[in-house]
């Protein structure tokens, strides 16, 4: 099973250090600084690296927003739906404060409160052992509340279907009046 | 309107009866996916200028999603229409004066296919904007793909799969409501015939 690692430009030094422990141990991954060909869109390459993939380790943060590569690789994430697959491992790990991308919302993520002292050996080994079960990967809580916030979603869209008919019938009585 | 912020999608795209079947494209997608649509339509009739009231639906929703198919001249004169570029500067200003508040703004523009909007609106380069072919399936996987991206997004959800096999249903009630209405296909139609399809849709 190959490993997809998605990253940030300003993740690409923790990118490098987790490809390296992870191939350490015997896990094939998927990295753009190390496996992108030259003289081929790249483009093109990671698209097809993450449809082979079996699995992803998604670097997210510091900050609020990925950059263009990365917002390609999320986009093909999501354009063909892998993020729904429950059988491929999907990893967040969130570097320092950010807001994670509702995609990876009920995935269990790794957290590294501080991206100046990240201990990479131990982030790989728990990697290595979650890829290994892909039903550990997705927070069932998470999920359940997710159930519940659907329901209100649709209930709060009911409320304004029927504050939209009410303010069409005080329209209308209004037009008649004219 | 009572809508919730966080769930609140304004779509600004074109209303004529060409783009109407990728509007209620963008309609059913944003319902599915657990947020509500909201567009100019809402406040018709309203003594506000236009402007204003979009607007005003712009800062009360987290979320815009603006076509900007519509590039050509169009009519005898040749004219291109400026309401869509104009209406996304709105939604570009609000996003960066209320950028880190509680009531942030996210984006996108919809652009046509084979990267032209490089020609005729360059400064969204390094933007990447979702490109589409003007047919309802593409722009149901752009928009579903969009919005799982959004913090508020949340799953179980239906896939884009689920949301296309519905779409067909989705314009036989629209089709419906405005024979109802005798020719007339109103907001508040549009929005009910949503709710009655989002409701029915198996999640994953």
């Amino acid at each position: 099973m190959k490993v997809f690692i998605s990253h940030s430009h300003q993740n690409g030094s923790a990118a490098l250090a987790l490809y390296e422990r992870l191939t350490h141990r015997g896990v094939q991954a998927w990295l753009d600084t190390r496996d992108l060909a030259t003289g081929v869109d790249w483009k093109q390459q990671v698209a097809a690296a993450i449809e082979a993939a079996g699995a992803f380790v998604v670097l997210v943060g510091p900050g609020a927003e990925p950059d263009s590569p990365q917002r390609f690789d999320w986009e093909q994430i999501t354009d063909h739906e892998f993020y729904l697959d429950a059988k491929k491992p999907m990893i967040p790990v969130v570097i320092g404060s950010t807001d994670i991308p509702g995609f990876l919302g009920t995935r269990n993520a790794l957290i590294v409160e501080d991206p100046s002292s990240i201990d990479f050996d131990s982030l790989a080994e728990r990697i290595a052992a979650a890829l290994g079960k892909p039903e550990d990967t997705i927070d069932q809580v998470k999920l359940e509340r997710g159930r519940d916030a659907r329901e209100q979603a649709v209930k709060s869209l009911r409320e304004y279907s029927v504050e939209l008919e009410r303010e069409d019938v005080k329209r209308a009585a209004l037009r008649g009046l004219k | 309107m009572s809508a919730a912020y966080e769930r609140s999608v304004f779509i600004n795209c074109p209303f004529d009866d060409d783009f109407q079947p990728l509007f209620h494209a963008i309609v059913l997608t944003v319902a599915a996916k657990g947020f509500t649509p909201r567009c100019a339509h809402e406040t018709e009739g309203q003594a506000d200028p236009r402007i204003v009231r979009i607007a005003r639906g712009l800062m009360e929703s987290k979320y815009s999603i603006h076509d900007l198919s519509r590039y050509q001249g169009q009519g005898a004169e040749n004219l291109g229409r400026f309401n869509m570029p104009l209406e996304l500067g709105i939604a570009l200003g609000i996003r960066y004066l209320k950028e880190g508040t509680a009531t942030s703004h996210n984006w996108v523009a919809l652009v046509p296919e084979h990267f032209i909007h490089q020609k005729f609106i360059s400064d969204l380069a390094g933007y990447d904007p979702p490109d589409h072919d003007q047919k309802p399936p593409t722009v149901i996987r752009k928009v579903a793909a969009w919005l799982s991206m959004q913090p508020d997004f949340m799953q179980p959800t239906p896939t884009g799969r689920t949301i296309l096999d519905a779409y067909p249903n989705f314009c036989v009630l629209l089709d419906k409501e405005k024979a109802d209405a005798l020719g007339t296909l109103t907001w508040p139609s549009i929005i009910k015939s949503a709710l009655v399809v989002v409701s029915g849709l198996p999640l994953v």
